[in-house]
């Protein structure tokens, strides 16, 4: 496994956890993204490094490196069908395996202007850029492929999402179709992960949302937990826990199986008699019923409890 | 079957009609009421021949007031049970004598029930001689036709056997199940048993299916709280099926397993190679250190992991990529 630190890359043995191979910085890396053969480091003062994995001498080597005019929030690079492959430059010892999992591209989301750019790789030239056109600045950045298509996935640090296909057709790739959402109000963070052999993302926020794709359009659906916040996810699936995602929160880590995509949940409360009248106070946040049997019995209903009082 | 054809029935007020078992030719039998408002049970057979109705076998007149229901007795009894509000009472015929010539015997006998209006039966029992009834209540009975020595019914006895959502239909399965279809409350697929349990009931509920229905009053919440997730709620159900309906759409979460852990900022899955079938490890980010979490033996435990990767455990993670060599 490769594991980034704030100063270091390190190569691990997965089997025995020894350290194979580790490439010290000079300064202080603040965030990275990598596939199974490369990796990409922002470092402090807006420098992206691009890195790439000897297979023969198990370790890394930096390829290319580019200044950037401002810091970077964050990055992300992914293998997608449909890219140039033609445009990375492939090791002479490079396994075939890797180069399929390659990314050719780099979304770069930047602090200060708010612009998205994408990056040719292994080149780090610019492609192209977008402005966001808001005054919160993203904080997580996903390029995921949803259906046959390729998106842009921008999470921003008030809960707003913003997506954009990415477009391969013309000779380089841009990014197309802007789509703006609101999915809470806190930062989001995306995961990836399988469900039904179909690729979803789970987006964390305090309105945790799982995206999927059906009939080449990108659906949402809101995870119905009674915990509601998560703040970040990976897919583990284990000999106890098998096709879980592990999801962490403020103060709790939850293992579970996702249920298949959109069901109706319906909760019941018994009463024993029958409800004729109900009404929602938004301000107390209480519910107010009425019962036909005794008709001077009102019920008052905590919002999340719903208990008598 | 041929072409259908009416026939005028004398007939005004009916109140359950239902063809009987056993009988040469089709038979009806009726629950009627007269202008004086007595109720009666007659029968009629249809001849499709003439198409027309002939007097049937048997009749009975002035039968309970409360009478609401006919349940058909399948062979080799015959009869109906005739239910009503404070008694549940057997008609029917015994088998003719060795005599050709001598009149049937008619048979009549009853069970005193309590007060209740019955909305469903059905037979339960092979042999025909065990029913089962649903009242307004949700109070399922047995009523049981003992037999003499010539398989005469002797005598009717009752039995409470459970209370289940008010059924409005009553459809034996088979080996003591028993489907409960409610209009009021959640339809539910019993089984019944002949022990008791510790409620003193015999009926085991084995599936349930719901029922927002019927709905008096409902309102659309939208929770600032948790982000704009709408829900609905509704007054649901109606007597003791009453109920509040909380209603949301979106993707459940089955918990498996939930540890309190304060603090955590990034989670990876790792395996121990490529062709691991499972992940066998949880990397948690904290602020300054990092901690491992493993499957092993069926448990999951905190690892420690010794060399070099000791100042690992000091460090902040910003990312962690699972990797496999191919060798």
């Amino acid at each position: 496994m490769v594991q980034v630190t704030a100063r270091s890359v390190r190569l691990v043995d997965c089997a025995d956890f020894h350290l194979l191979s580790e490439y010290v910085c000079p300064s202080t890396i603040t965030v990275a993204s990598g596939t199974l053969s490369q990796l990409t480091l922002a470092v402090s003062g807006g420098e992206v490094l691009y890195l790439e994995l000897d297979m023969q001498t198990k370790s890394f080597k930096i390829t290319s490196s580019a200044q950037l005019d401002q810091d970077i929030a964050c990055l992300s690079l992914r293998p997608v069908s449909g890219a140039r492959e033609g445009a990375m430059e492939v090791e002479a010892t490079g396994s075939a395996a890797a180069t399929a999992r390659s990314s050719s591209i780099l979304a770069v989301a930047m602090w200060t202007d708010n612009s998205v750019r994408l990056h040719a790789l292994p080149t780090l030239e610019e492609i192209c850029r977008v402005q966001l056109g808001t005054d919160v600045q993203a904080r997580d950045i996903l390029i995921v492929e949803l259906g046959d298509k390729v998106y842009l996935l921008i999470g921003l640090g008030d809960g707003r999402l913003i997506t954009y296909t990415v477009d391969f057709s013309g000779d380089l790739p841009s990014l197309v179709n802007r789509r703006n959402g609101v999915l809470g109000t806190h930062p989001i963070t995306f995961s990836c992960f399988q469900n039904a052999g179909a690729q979803c993302v789970f987006a964390a926020c305090d309105r945790p949302t799982v995206m999927y794709s059906k009939n080449g359009k990108v659906l949402f659906s809101v995870l119905d937990v009674s915990q509601t916040e998560f703040t970040n996810m990976a897919p583990f699936h284990s000999e106890l826990f098998p096709y879980c995602l592990a999801l962490c929160s403020e103060a709790s880590l939850v293992i579970g199986v996702i249920e298949d995509i959109q069901k109706v949940h319906i909760q019941t409360i018994p009463l024993g008699q029958a409800p004729s009248r109900i009404r929602h106070s938004a301000a107390n946040g209480v519910y107010a019923g009425k019962s036909s049997r005794n008709i001077n019995l009102i019920y008052i209903l905590d919002l999340i409890f719903f208990f008598f009082i | 079957m041929k072409e259908a054809f009416n026939v005028a029935l004398n007939e005004t007020r009916i109140i359950d009609i239902k063809f009987l078992y056993g009988c040469p030719k089709p038979t009806i039998c009726l629950l009627y009421q007269d202008n004086r408002n007595v109720r009666h049970v007659k029968t009629w057979v249809v001849d499709t021949k003439e198409k027309e109705l002939t007097p049937g076998p048997w009749s009975q007149s002035n039968v309970e007031f409360g009478a609401s229901m006919i349940i058909p007795v399948p062979s080799p009894l015959g009869g109906i049970l005739l239910v009503g509000s404070s008694s549940i009472t057997y008609i029917g015929q015994s088998a003719a004598g060795s005599s050709s010539t001598g009149p049937a015997q008619m048979q009549v006998q009853a069970v005193e029930i309590a007060p209740a209006q019955v909305i469903a039966g059905a037979c339960i029992a092979e042999d025909s001689t065990r029913f089962l009834v649903a009242d307004h209540r949700g109070v399922l009975s047995a009523v049981v036709l003992c037999l003499g020595a010539n398989n005469e019914v002797t005598s009717l006895a009752l039995d409470n056997v459970g209370t289940t959502s008010i059924a409005e239909t009553l459809t034996y399965l088979g080996d003591g199940h028993v489907y409960i279809g409610s209009i009021f409350g959640d339809s539910q697929l019993v089984r019944l048993h002949t022990d008791r349990d510790e409620q003193g009931s015999n009926v085991e509920v084995l599936a349930t299916h719901t029922n927002i229905g019927p709905i008096r009053d409902m309102c659309l919440v939208d929770n600032d709280r948790q982000g704009g997730q709408r829900q609905l709620v509704t007054c649901s159900g109606a007597y003791k099926d009453g109920s509040l309906r909380v209603i949301r759409s979106g993707i459940g979460l089955q918990e498996q397993a939930s540890l309190e852990v304060p603090g955590i900022k990034a989670l990876w899955s790792l395996r121990t190679h490529e062709d691991a079938e499972f992940d066998k490890y949880l990397v948690q980010s904290f602020v300054g250190e990092t901690r491992i979490l493993a499957i092993e033996n069926e448990e999951m435990g905190e690892v420690s992991i010794f060399s070099v990767i000791q100042s690992l455990i000091t460090s902040v993670l910003i990312l962690l990529i699972p990797f496999m060599f191919a060798d």
